[in-house]
């Protein structure tokens, strides 16, 4: 399949998509249960989307499209409430995180569908443990260069976004000592990592067209990059968060790629290069290994900085901007987030209090269905 | 049980026949309607351990029952009251049409209605299905344990009315044996409720479970009241009643892998073939009836109540077998009231026998080929 045409969207309007876990309330470990939260939605037409995803224990949710924090967090409010109904209906549980702490990969079944059985022949085991839940967020971009420009230069706050939803330090039943294990599975496929550093729309077709005629990729969706564009959207697309423990985590993070959007388009405080990918990988290590503990290099002043010292600074950075999208509210919840703790802190600090696992995912799902925010226990 | 053990596992990994199969057919190969080399006695020395046996496991499916599912999904509530009745209803009208007693065609409806608690257990155990047909039977199964085991106290009354004539008996009798069943449920729940916060390790769940079983036991035989009940409420109340996060989560007790192959082939020992083949064409008519009845009722509520047509199916093949629950019910009955129709008894048994026969392979068949829910490896 060729690239698809750039289709301009409006500048700086957003989209959200999130993979959730489906539970069985039995023992809280992941129950195949996608076709009849489908089913359960049938044609009903409605604002936002639901869709399979590759094992039957996942769905996706994706928002339509939005301005502000106030209307995206309203919709996913709402995705949260038909959900909830349905998971009563059926008699299951719904929660955020990254990965689910205790699940075996060999257990999932890989749902129905040519795409997915393709993926599954592809990658062979790879498949089931792609078994964790991210967030993406759209970014609209009214011009195809500047999208590709954007995108590079925002691969320097990537690591900031790792740090803020990372959710996933438990795997299969044990603690991983990441912040955010969900990025190794995500690392296993050959076409991840990082998008080649070309800043034209011309450039970035010519070498789709390469990887195309040399049958490595039929289409973008085979590129697992952590940021990509999507040329059927206009927009770019942001892939390396974690699916948060709660959706005002999710709103929040996706209203600060906007802010950083709009500081990125206005203010073009540097001009992507190769530069920023020379730390890219040992950056994304830190802030997947030890959250907004991890230290970075910043590209440009090769200085080493604490990530959550590298928000707060954004953040003060973008205040202007902030303000000028009613992103304020959203950006607190950035700075709460950077001082006080992720979702991997919360996750860790209950088990650390003798929390089991089973019910540490009963109050994720909890935390996901009533609306909280992760407050750390205190000691 | 060495012998059965090899065969199980053997015909379960290369043709992926129910175990809860093999058991039985193994148990009537050398049991009473076989070779005769065992010929267990359940009303008599066997008796105490099938009661413990299908304690323990009604105990641990009372753990399993989620009864808030029925208030958030009204169709799985009418699915399961349905079954119950429309399975006595049919049931108890071909039994009236082959000329039996009322009391005795109703004792063979209420019978009907059960859904062997073992089978489901062990099924969902060994194929280690996960989903919403497999959720839902374990549902259904308990409600129908609860619907029969209750309708059989109601049953126990009319009978001292119609085949002993002790009206007082049958006022009381069933009444005390609810409320000392109910009792020994409500201590073992507290218990458990107690224990619970101190198990984390599944062999010492496994150890607790065992103790409250033949605990449950003992004081059912000294009360006189039902083990069945007791520990299938007990288990219920500690689900229900329990402070979320105190439960301990997870997998089936191991424990009920040798106590539910025990059963099956005690079970499948007890039977005899003979006598009951003589009434062919009434007996053809009373297994069809609930056959049909069970999994038209599951397919008719599929799509309401949130299922495709196919796990509809499947979910009503799982609702077919009977086995120790039904089998125990039926000697109970006959040694409490030896007036009892020897020819409805006949028919009785011979159903058990059927679905115990073909009930598991159905029921795979329901949980596997047509919902989809075994684990990949199994």
């Amino acid at each position: 399949m060729s690239l698809a045409m750039f289709s301009v969207s409006e500048a700086l309007t957003l989209g959200v998509e999130l993979e959730l876990q489906l539970l069985s309330k039995q023992d809280y470990d992941l129950t195949p249960q996608a076709p009849n939260v489908l089913r359960h939605f049938g044609r009903r037409k409605m604002g936002w989307d639901i869709k399979p995803e590759l094992t039957s224990s996942m769905i996706e949710v994706s928002t339509s499209i939005h301005r502000g924090f106030d209307s995206l967090f309203s919709e996913l409010t709402e995705i949260c409430e038909h959900l909830s109904t349905c998971a009563r209906f059926l008699n299951i549980a719904i929660c955020g995180g990254g990965a689910h702490p205790f699940q075996q990969w060999s257990d999932q079944q890989i749902f129905d569908k040519p795409r997915f059985r393709e993926i599954s022949t592809r990658y062979g085991y790879l498949a089931k443990q792609f078994t964790v839940f991210g967030q993406h967020v759209h970014l609209g971009c009214s011009d195809k260069n500047e999208a590709l420009i954007v995108l590079h230069q925002l691969s320097r706050y990537v690591p900031q976004f790792i740090a803020l939803s990372a959710s996933s330090p438990f795997v299969q039943g044990c603690d991983t000592g990441f912040d955010s294990a969900r990025l190794n599975s995500v690392f296993a496929f050959p076409l991840s990592g990082r998008a080649p550093l070309v800043t034209t729309w011309d450039e970035f077709s010519c070498f789709y067209e390469k990887m195309n005629a040399k049958r490595i990729v039929k289409s973008m969706k085979d590129f697992y990059w952590d940021l990509r564009p999507k040329p059927e959207y206009g927009t770019i697309e942001l892939r390396v968060c974690d699916t948060p423990l709660s959706m005002r985590t999710a709103a929040a993070l996706a209203i600060y790629l906007q802010v950083l959007g709009r500081y990125l388009i206005l203010e073009k405080p540097f001009i992507p290069s190769e530069d920023l990918y020379t730390v890219y990988a040992f950056n994304r290590f830190q802030a997947s290994r030890f959250g907004k503990e991890g230290v970075i290099v910043d590209p440009q002043t090769e200085e080493h900085r604490n990530i959550a010292e590298d928000i707060l600074d954004t953040l003060r950075r973008i205040e202007a901007h902030a303000i000028d999208l009613r992103a304020e509210k959203a950006c607190r919840i950035i700075q709460a987030i950077a001082i006080k703790g992720n979702g991997a802190e919360w996750q860790r600090a209950l088990v650390q209090n003798g929390t089991s696992l089973p019910e540490l995912v009963r109050r994720q799902a909890n935390l996901w269905t009533e609306g909280g925010i992760e407050k750390l226990p205190e000691n | 049980m060495l012998l059965s053990a090899a065969t199980a596992d053997k015909l379960f990994r290369t043709r992926r026949i129910p175990r809860a199969a093999t058991y039985v057919v193994l148990g009537m190969v050398f049991g009473t309607s076989g070779l005769n080399w065992i010929s267990p006695d359940l009303a008599g020395t066997w008796r105490p351990f099938v009661d413990v046996a299908l304690g323990a496991v009604l105990f641990q499916l009372g753990q399993r029952l989620d009864l808030m599912w029925l208030r958030h999904n009204k169709w799985l509530a009418a699915t399961s009251l349905l079954d119950a009745v429309a399975t006595f209803s049919v049931v108890f009208w071909v039994m009236m049409l082959t000329r039996m007693l009322a009391v005795s065609s109703a004792l063979v409806a209420i019978v009907a209605v059960s859904t062997s608690p073992a089978v489901t257990i062990c099924l969902t155990m060994e194929a280690q299905s996960r989903g919403q047909v497999t959720e839902r039977l374990l549902l259904l199964t308990g409600l129908n344990t609860i619907f029969t085991l209750l309708l059989a106290q109601v049953w126990i009354g009319w009978g001292h009315l119609e085949l002993a004539n002790h009206p007082f008996a049958a006022v009381f009798h069933p009444l005390y044996v609810l409320f000392g069943s109910t009792l020994v449920g409500l201590v073992i729940a507290k218990t458990y409720g107690f224990l619970a916060r101190f198990l984390s390790q599944r062999q010492d769940v496994s150890l607790a479970h065992l103790a409250l079983v033949l605990v449950a036991v003992q004081t059912a035989y000294l009360l006189k009241a039902s083990p069945f009940l007791s520990l299938l409420g007990a288990g219920l109340v500690y689900r229900t009643c329990a402070k979320e996060g105190t439960r301990p989560r997870g997998e089936y007790d191991p424990l009920l892998y040798p106590l539910q192959a025990f059963l099956f082939l005690a079970v499948g020992a007890s039977i005899s073939l003979q006598g009951w083949l003589v009434a062919v064409p009434a007996f053809a008519l009373l297994v069809i009836s609930r056959g049909l009845v069970k999994i038209g009722v599951a397919l008719i509520f599929s799509r309401p109540s949130g299922l495709a047509l196919r796990q509809g199916l499947g979910l009503g093949f799982g609702l077919l077998p009977m086995s120790a629950l039904a089998c125990v019910l039926a000697i109970d009955v006959s040694a409490l009231f030896p007036a009892f129709d020897s020819r409805a008894r006949l028919m009785l048994l011979g159903m058990i026998a059927v679905f115990q026969l073909v009930g598991p392979p159905l029921a795979r068949l329901g949980l596997g080929r047509l919902s989809g829910e075994c684990h990949p490896m199994q």
